[in-house]
């Protein structure tokens, strides 16, 4: 009888497993679909959603960068245009191993020539490195008289790079010194982008560069607001670095990432997100599992009355007690604080549901054993109903952390500063930055959901043991 | 109450102090107010007095004469006939969860993915996922030779679905967590006992995991209930924008709609109270009708 | 036991407090450079001279723009007892409920970006600053604005706000597609004309069954649909704003023709198959050249000169066979302030400057909307040479823009026709409701919509009598 029932576990285990796998499969497709998404490129991403294609780039023996125009823009945001590229002009000149000037037309692939070739025509800026990788290729025009740019604070150009993977850097000599790009661009898209540069740090746009003034020992050097940044402008130069090709697929991959990590001060609001989602999760299960005990198994006058007030709050929507609830924290003053955050999330009329009728399904004569035993109500709650309620708890904590870490639009309201932000509305401010830039959307959510994750795996101990009841049937 | 009554009841008071007072100041005022504010006209832009209009009753009536509202709750209605098919799913697989696998966490913890994901992320998959022409359902359906509806751009076949995002979504989420927690609470004993006697795994099932657990189902279905009538406001927010014709907007969605974009705040309570007292008297028979049922200790 | 068994058996505890400690030493670190850096706009460092604080909500995307930076910091330095602080903002469709909690919690910003459609709203509780007496003290000129654009954020005769710019809607014609099928785009286009360049783009080029470009693809907005009516003499709100007269015959003409491009010369794509593109409101079909026009606004420019390879170029709606005009909707936003701010004298500096020549010329440099200021819009600014279409097509299309009928209950108001607009269209299998002729579908929008705005004109009144 024993080995049959050992056989028929055997094979209850088997199907199951091969469910939790067709399933678990199931549940992975979509997130594969999501990790390749937040691979993509910008250009992947206005092709068909379907396809898992992600751009990598090409190994070429040459690597080609065009620039359309340059111009900078000034305090009266009028602009300077630096250049209009002549295909001959002998004022540009390209410098490094491998290097060579080249009309527009000529130094992108037949795929693109019709495309560029009315750029060509009016006269486009391309130079190409046909070398490999490592190379170096600059770009640069010395202006003979200086170029007379008033008070001007930015510099704006359009840029067509090809699918190598190589960098950009660019410097700019002005009567006040030299600057230059505080970090390379990365040069990977085939299509016209325009980037514009500024000279303040903060002013970052996901992966947008900045200028920074070189200062003695080289490095960046912000530039006090009452100064101009200059007035004239002496040379500007373009650099391409030429990659190796391993740097260049990493880098590829990892730039939504980046530009996610860097256009928000994600760090900040993970850790605003545990500090809260930890206090709501360690308050509801406490708050929850008093008041569950003292309305499962407590008797005093108006128990039923008030659960059932605690239930029938449940059956009103979020939406028309936000306000309510709003102005009475902003009356207390508690308006864009950490508390504002929290202390909502504290009490919870779901938890204590739950954790009343856990409390039910437990047997009486343990707790009668300890009162009989001269225990007080507290330290049977303690010491009998707490431990064993281990489970229930830890679904609880689950429940409630998880709960506060997807807050949303209690958080948008209730506070305003970014160094109070949590994790939804930082991803969702990003959204907002990049409209619908699906795959820096999904890179953003792969950083947030990962820590959440892996706590949640590691918290499945509380599941393994069961509750073991001793003494009480036979 | 007497003094003496009070001192043998302090300790339970003290029990549900922290949780009761929270509640009060956070959960019952705001309610209260939100209920008064069902009879007023206010634009929510002002807390000062001139701006709330009294509107006794106009707003109920408006809320009876409107079509939209009854047709919006129908919606709503339907997508929680899900809910019996969501606890199955639930209870089906914390039963495949619960044995005991080496590798068990990991499958928990993929199953357990969407769930928390972060739902818009989610979402804008299952946008993909039901894309009329491309997408990976109808994709699949062409590989069977079937072809798929427009789901989401179809008024039929938006709420199934709806439902069928649910379902695969919250799978091994925490409804799943909660069975999880309630089968380890039953004894070996009992299987022990029953498999000596020589029960099947259905006669197992039936007469002691489907009783042990029925608190578990029990709660569940209530707040499925409670929570189903305040659902779906997400999808219709980030999806459909209220669905082809309005197919896929839920109550929860009219009244954000109410209260956020045409600035009504009365009569946005006015609907939040209507739809109260539907739930209430749902809650009522279902507290009745299955509390009968749930077998405790 | 040994330490193998050991670490085997607390492997859950010590990922998870492995996690835990990277997670928090990451973001600790992160969190700690952030506040050193400050949570900054163009105010970081300290001013000894600063008197005032304006506090500013641009939206969040333009809170961290370049551009925007740029602009705010040319400001400072010429206003030197101004500070400017950002107020962060999450863009999107929740603003507007941003706006309104911090108006109700009192700390709502000065000086706020707002677009048109919810401005009535606002502006009918006195949620703004009424910026008549400031532009009747120092005479502020007006008149470089286009017309159009101070409509918007004018309510009840008085001024609340200052444009910054949007554009009219005009179409986008795919110029390789229309070369070859030997079609050629004209201005002067009636009605029929339009119908039949788009019937002869329609095409099946494969041969396999299905249509594979389509000649139009418009937007089942009921702003769009007004666009023909305009077009024909017609309109749709009464004149004191009370009621809606949308089935008239003038009306009808215009709307039968333009559901008709939908449901009887298929040269449109059904509803039920469209697909938005990575960017709301754009669409992937005419980027990938399936289809031949689109109409769309300036901004779709700025995106097509990033993702296509063909030609394309700037069209007009045709004109209306009973007039011989056309009329096209423009949306525009603009620049308001805070009713209560404590600061109107500086609210209304910045206000001049962001709407002042510099601040257009910005705008202008974005590419992305036309700039409220006619000298600006006209100039070299906004009509680049270096860009491949030609802006002055979009300036010119302004001469026949019109706003839309912006209600105070726009949110009810886009609802109800959007309803019945959808009803013009069977979809796939059942369709839960029935069909509408045009003609039904005017008349039950004229039924619900004058009981909603009779009702609301109701209460209006009654809160008025009342205060």
């Amino acid at each position: 009888m024993r080995a049959g029932n050992r056989a028929r576990k055997v094979m209850l285990d088997q199907a199951a497993r091969l469910l939790l796998i067709l399933g678990g499969v199931t549940m992975c497709i979509p997130f594969a679909w999501m990790v390749t998404t937040s691979l993509k490129d910008d250009r992947d991403l206005i092709q068909n959603m379907s396809r898992w294609m992600v751009t990598l780039p090409q190994r070429t023996a040459e690597s080609t960068v065009g620039l359309d125009y340059i111009f900078f823009t000034t305090d009266a945001f009028s602009e300077v245009v630096a250049e209009d590229f002549e295909s001959e002009d002998p004022g540009w000149r390209a410098e490094g191993a491998g290097a060579a000037r080249s009309t527009l037309a000529e130094g992108l692939s037949a795929g693109r020539r019709e495309a560029a070739q009315a750029r060509a025509n009016r006269g486009a800026l391309a130079f190409t490195l046909r070398s490999s990788e490592g190379d170096t290729v600059t770009a640069g025009r010395i202006f003979e008289p200086p170029l007379a740019v008033p008070e001007w604070n930015g510099i704006h150009f359009w840029l067509d790079g090809d699918s190598s993977g190589s960098k950009l850097t660019l410097t700019v000599e002005t009567d006040r010194g030299t600057f230059t790009t505080g970090r390379p661009w990365t040069v990977n898209f085939g299509d016209w982008r325009e980037l514009s540069t500024t000279v303040r740090e903060e002013d970052r746009l996901g992966g947008m560069p900045v200028l920074y003034g070189a200062g003695a020992l080289g490095a960046p050097v912000d530039v006090p607001l009452s100064q101009p940044f200059g007035v004239e402008v002496r040379s500007i130069a373009f650099t391409l670095h030429r990659v190796p090709y391993p740097v260049a697929l990493w880098e590829r991959l990892t730039d939504n990432y980046r530009q996610v990590w860097e256009s928000i001060p994600l760090g900040l609001y993970y850790w605003n997100t545990l500090l809260v989602a930890s206090v709501v999760a360690v308050g509801q299960v406490a708050t929850s599992s008093l008041a569950g005990y003292a309305f499962a198994r407590l008797r005093f006058p108006g128990r039923d009355v008030i659960f059932y007030c605690y239930l029938a709050t449940m059956m009103i929507p979020g939406h028309v007690t936000m306000i309510p609830r709003f102005i009475i924290i902003n009356k207390a003053h508690l308006y864009d604080t950490f508390a504002a955050l929290v202390i909502p999330g504290l009490s919870s009329t779901f938890g204590t549901f739950l954790m009343r009728q856990f409390f039910m399904t437990l047997p009486r004569e343990l707790e009668d054993a300890a009162i009989i035993d001269g225990c007080n109500r507290l330290g049977v709650y303690a010491r009998i109903m707490l431990p064993l309620s281990k489970p229930a708890l830890a679904t609880l904590g689950v429940m409630s952390f998880i709960g506060a870490w997807q807050m949303f639009l209690w958080a948008l309201i209730s506070t305003n500063s970014v160094s109070l932000r949590v994790l939804q509305v930082g991803l969702a401010s990003m959204r907002g930055d990049l409209s619908g830039k699906y795959n820096l959307v999904m890179a953003g959510s792969i950083i947030a959901l990962l820590p959440a994750v892996i706590i949640f795996a590691s918290a499945q101990k509380a599941f393994k043991e069961g509750i073991v009841l001793t003494g009480l049937k036979g | 109450m007497t003094a003496n009554g009070f001192r043998k009841y302090w300790t339970c008071y003290l029990f549900l102090l922290p949780n009761g007072l929270l509640f009060l100041a956070l959960t019952a005022v705001p309610v209260l107010c939100s209920f008064l504010l069902a009879f007023f006209d206010w634009g929510g832009k002002e807390l000062d007095l001139a701006t709330f209009g009294f509107a006794g009753l106009s707003n109920f009536a408006e809320l009876a004469r409107t079509l939209d509202f009854w047709y919006y709750l129908s919606n709503t209605l339907f997508l929680m006939l899900g809910i019996p098919v969501s606890i199955a799913i639930h209870l089906g697989v914390a039963l495949l969860m619960n044995r005991k696998l080496k590798e068990i966490v990991l499958y928990r913890t993929v199953w357990f993915l969407p769930s928390v994901a972060g739902g818009v992320a989610i979402l804008l998959l299952w946008q993909w996922i039901f894309y009329p022409d491309g997408g990976l359902l109808n994709t699949i359906l062409a590989g069977v030779g079937v072809r798929g509806p427009a789901w989401l751009q179809s008024e039929m076949w938006a709420k199934p679905a709806f439902m069928l995002m649910g379902w695969w979504t919250h799978a091994g989420g925490m409804g799943m967590i909660l069975y999880l927690a309630a089968l380890q609470g039953i004894p070996q004993t009992y299987y022990d006992a029953a498999s000596i006697d020589g029960a099947s795994a259905w006669q197992a099932f039936w007469n002691i995991t489907w009783p042990m657990v029925s608190p578990t189902t029990f709660f569940m279905f209530i707040t499925g209930c409670i929570g189903g009538f305040q659902a779906g406001f997400m999808n219709a927010y980030v999806l459909t924008g209220g669905g082809p014709n309005g197919t896929t907007t839920t109550v929860s969605f009219y009244i954000y709609q109410q209260a956020y974009v045409n600035f009504r705040m009365g009569y946005a309570s006015a609907i939040a109270w209507v739809l109260f007292v539907f739930v209430a008297a749902l809650t009522v028979v279902n507290w009745r009708v299955a509390g009968r049922r749930v077998h405790y200790q | 036991m040994n330490c193998a068994a050991w670490l085997k058996s607390h492997l859950g505890s010590l990922l998870a407090g492995g996690t835990l400690l990277v997670v928090l030493a990451v973001s600790g670190i992160s969190k700690w450079e952030t506040i050193r850096s400050g949570d900054s706009g163009p105010s970081s460092e300290a001013r000894t001279v600063a008197s005032v604080t304006v506090r500013v909500l641009l939206g969040g995307t333009q809170r961290q723009s370049t551009a925007w930076g740029q602009l705010l910091r040319v400001f400072e330095r010429t206003h030197p007892d101004i500070d400017i602080e950002f107020v962060p903002t999450i863009p999107g469709q929740t603003y507007q409920a941003q706006v309104q909690t911090a108006m109700l919690g009192g700390h709502c910003a000065d000086l706020m970006f707002f677009e048109n459609e919810p401005f009535p709203n606002f502006a009918v509780d006195g949620a703004f600053l009424d910026l008549t007496p400031f532009i009747e003290r120092e005479a502020y000129d007006l008149s470089d604005f286009f017309p159009v654009t101070l409509e918007e954020f004018t309510y009840d005769g008085r001024l609340y706000g200052l444009p910054q710019g949007g554009g009219p809607i005009v179409i986008f014609y795919n110029a390789d597609l229309f070369e070859e099928f030997g079609v050629e785009y004209s201005d002067d286009w009636y009605w029929d004309d339009f119908v039949e360049a788009a019937r002869r783009l329609t095409v099946d080029r494969n041969g396999d069954g299905r249509i594979d470009i389509y000649g139009y693809q418009g937007k089942r907005e009921i702003t769009h649909a007004l666009i023909p009516v305009w077009s024909s003499g017609g309109s749709a709100l009464s004149e004191d704003r009370r009621s809606w007269r949308f089935n008239t015959p003038t009306n009808l003409v215009a709307f039968t023709w333009w559901a008709e491009l939908w449901t009887k010369h298929g040269i449109q794509a059904h509803p039920s198959a469209s697909r938005e593109g990575a960017d709301a409101g754009l669409s992937i079909p005419f980027v990938e050249g399936w289809v031949a026009m689109e109409e769309s606004g300036p901004y779709f420019a700025k995106y097509l000169r990033q993702h296509t390879k063909f030609r394309w170029a700037i069209g007009y709606h045709p004109k209306s066979p009973v007039t011989g005009k056309r009329v096209t909707r423009y949306y525009g936003d603009g620049y308001v302030a805070w009713a209560k701010t404590e600061h109107p004298e500086e609210v209304w500096e910045l206000l001049k400057f962001l709407a002042g020549p510099v601040g257009m010329r910005m705008i202008a440099r974005t590419s992305r909307s036309i700039p409220a200021r006619i000298s600006v819009a006209r100039s070299s600014a906004f009509n680049r040479a270096d860009t491949p279409w030609d802006e002055s097509r979009l300036v010119d299309a302004m001469d026949w823009a019109r706003r839309q009928p912006i209600t105070e209950y726009f949110g009810e108001f886009d609802r109800i026709c959007t309803k019945y607009i959808g009803r013009l269209f069977s979809f796939e299998g059942r369709s839960l409701f029935e069909t509408m002729s045009p003609e039904e579908v005017l008349a039950a929008i004229d039924l619900e919509l004058n009981a909603y705005a009779e009702g609301w004109w109701r209460r209006r009144d009654r809160a008025n009598r009342e205060r």
